[in-house]
């Protein structure tokens, strides 16, 4: 194959400046620079700017660390960039739930849910109002995830799939099965329960 | 195609923020910190502090190996110019590598135990966030179930932690915690590709022309035309797989040689220090180093990672 003039590095997929980062770490300041804002806008939407801001950034540094295990036959890196957001949004949510456990020790009256849950809930109605929280409420953790990805993040199928190491068939039947339950309940939403649940 | 519901959930997405750039400087600035972790130049020469010896990476099979480093000018009369000394070097540790002893396929039961110094590595047991992840100079002990399905880890001569390998991170029992940080299993199909049977077999199935070989790691590895991902896809079979066949060792070196921006230097260290002749990459702007044994011209480690010793076993845990 014939020398290649010195490329524009700004112009390189992200599999080239993740290879390159390896022996430059700079490098990886363009998948940084690329996606940050993008990675960030989802974060908050997820999460809430204040929140948001921790998760985002450490996004990119366990990005960078693991970049030695970056599949590089993918240029574009937004579907791992997702997963490991994806996996930071589910340990905060962890902890959250952590926390609110222990809080509720030392206040009885303060429980009245399990907390993994209802954290994520009371974040999400906090953000979103009551009645899209009770509908992405009823979903698990892993068809939320799926489902934010893809309209939240705007990612399509197959990079949803990657983002989630899942196989496609996966991804397609897991939204399916989204689909019947979100149809449900946008038909179906009794306020007044509602406002019991969330007030 | 997005239908009605889906399209439903993103109408009702969170109302954008006006981002903070102020969080955007910061993330970066935290992101910057990472690049001049610990480098090696500035610490001292490391002395790895567990006293065993290190196993030998593979039989030495020092024939004809010139005992010195890089091949310099051979008659003494012109100046060799650096792609004669990178050619003649690569063709030199190919024939060295290529008479070593056959690698024979393991049994499906038995592991595949190597120990290393990497500059990170995650924290087994329950531990998440930052705090799982150790810098610097840290003692990873692997041993993968050939067939795939298992493997083991002693961090910092740690606790023995097995590990089942699964397709994906949602197939593991859903009580397990992120496999990307810790719990009993891992997966996906980074790692599942990566297993010590899958690997052999792909090693052990390149072609062994190297011209055939550089068309066919380009093409897998997808590579656009700078040869960065060509070279980084060699660059990770050398990290993970310990049981390449010496003929594709040997044509791996002699495809090396066909890069273009591939060069060698006749001294480098790797993770722990040690040193070696360096195959350096450095086209598309960044770079990939290999360290390869002045001897017998076998793999040692990078710049981010030592590989001390690796060999067949039994069972996890066994070391020898």
């Amino acid at each position: 194959m014939e020398h290649t003039p010195p490329p524009d590095t700004r112009q390189a997929t992200d599999s080239e400046a993740i290879a390159a980062s390896i022996g430059d770490p700079e490098r990886f300041s363009q998948v940084f620079d690329r996606h940050w804002d993008e990675v960030h806008r989802y974060v908050i939407r997820r999460l809430g700017p204040e929140l948001a801001e921790d998760v985002s950034a450490e996004t990119f540094v366990v990005a960078f660390r693991a970049r030695a295990r970056y599949d590089l036959s993918r240029p574009d890196a937004r579907p791992w960039l997702y997963g490991i957001a994806t996996n930071l949004i589910r340990d905060h949510r962890r902890a959250e739930g952590r926390r609110q456990r222990i809080l509720a020790k030392a206040n009885a009256e303060w429980v009245t849910a399990p907390f993994d849950e209802s954290s994520d809930a009371r974040l999400t109605a906090q953000r979103l109002g009551p009645r899209i929280a009770s509908i992405l409420g009823r979903l698990s953790a892993a068809e939320r995830d799926l489902l934010l990805l893809i309209a939240w993040a705007d990612l399509t199928y197959e990079e949803a799939a990657q983002a989630l190491d899942l196989p496609l068939g996966t991804v397609r039947s897991r939204l399916h099965r989204v689909r019947r339950k979100l149809r449900r309940a946008f038909g179906g939403i009794d306020p007044s329960r509602l406002q019991e649940e969330f007030a | 195609m997005i239908d009605e519901e889906i399209a439903l959930v993103g109408r009702v997405r969170p109302e954008d923020h006006s981002q903070d750039t102020g969080a955007k400087a910061r993330a970066r600035a935290r992101l910057q910190a990472e690049f001049t972790a610990p480098s090696e130049g500035r610490r001292r020469v490391a002395r790895p502090r567990w006293g065993r010896r290190f196993l030998a990476v593979g039989v030495a099979t020092a024939a004809c190996a010139a005992a010195g480093a890089v091949v310099a000018s051979t008659g003494g009369h012109k100046p060799s110019s650096p792609a004669d000394v990178t050619t003649r070097t690569l063709e030199l540790a190919a024939a060295t590598v290529e008479s070593g002893a056959a690698v024979t396929r393991p049994g499906s039961g038995q592991w595949v135990y190597t120990r290393q110094m990497d500059r990170y590595a995650f924290q087994n047991g329950d531990v998440v966030g930052s705090k799982a992840m150790l810098h610097g100079k840290v003692k990873v002990e692997e041993w993968w179930r050939f067939d795939g399905t298992r493997m083991a880890s002693s961090v910092q001569n740690g606790k023995l932690y097995v590990k089942g390998i699964v397709p994906s991170i949602e197939s593991r029992p859903s009580r397990h915690r992120d496999p990307q940080i810790n719990g009993g299993y891992i997966g996906g199909p980074g790692v599942v590709r990566r297993t010590p049977n899958h690997l052999y077999d792909y090693v052990a199935g390149l072609p062994t022309d190297p011209k055939a070989l550089l068309a066919r790691i380009r093409h897998d590895s997808g590579d656009v035309g700078h040869d960065v991902s060509t070279v980084g896809s060699i660059a990770q079979i050398f990290r993970d797989d310990r049981l390449i066949p010496p003929k594709a060792n040997a044509a791996l070196y002699r495809a090396l040689a066909l890069i273009p921006g591939v060069r060698v230097a006749k001294d480098g260290t790797d993770y722990a220090g040690r040193h070696g002749i360096a195959v350096i990459f450095s086209g598309g702007g960044g770079g990939w180093k290999l360290i390869l044994d002045r001897r017998t011209y076998r793999y040692m480690g990078s710049p981010d990672q030592a590989i001390l010793g690796s060999r067949v076993v039994d069972a996890a845990g066994q070391r020898g």
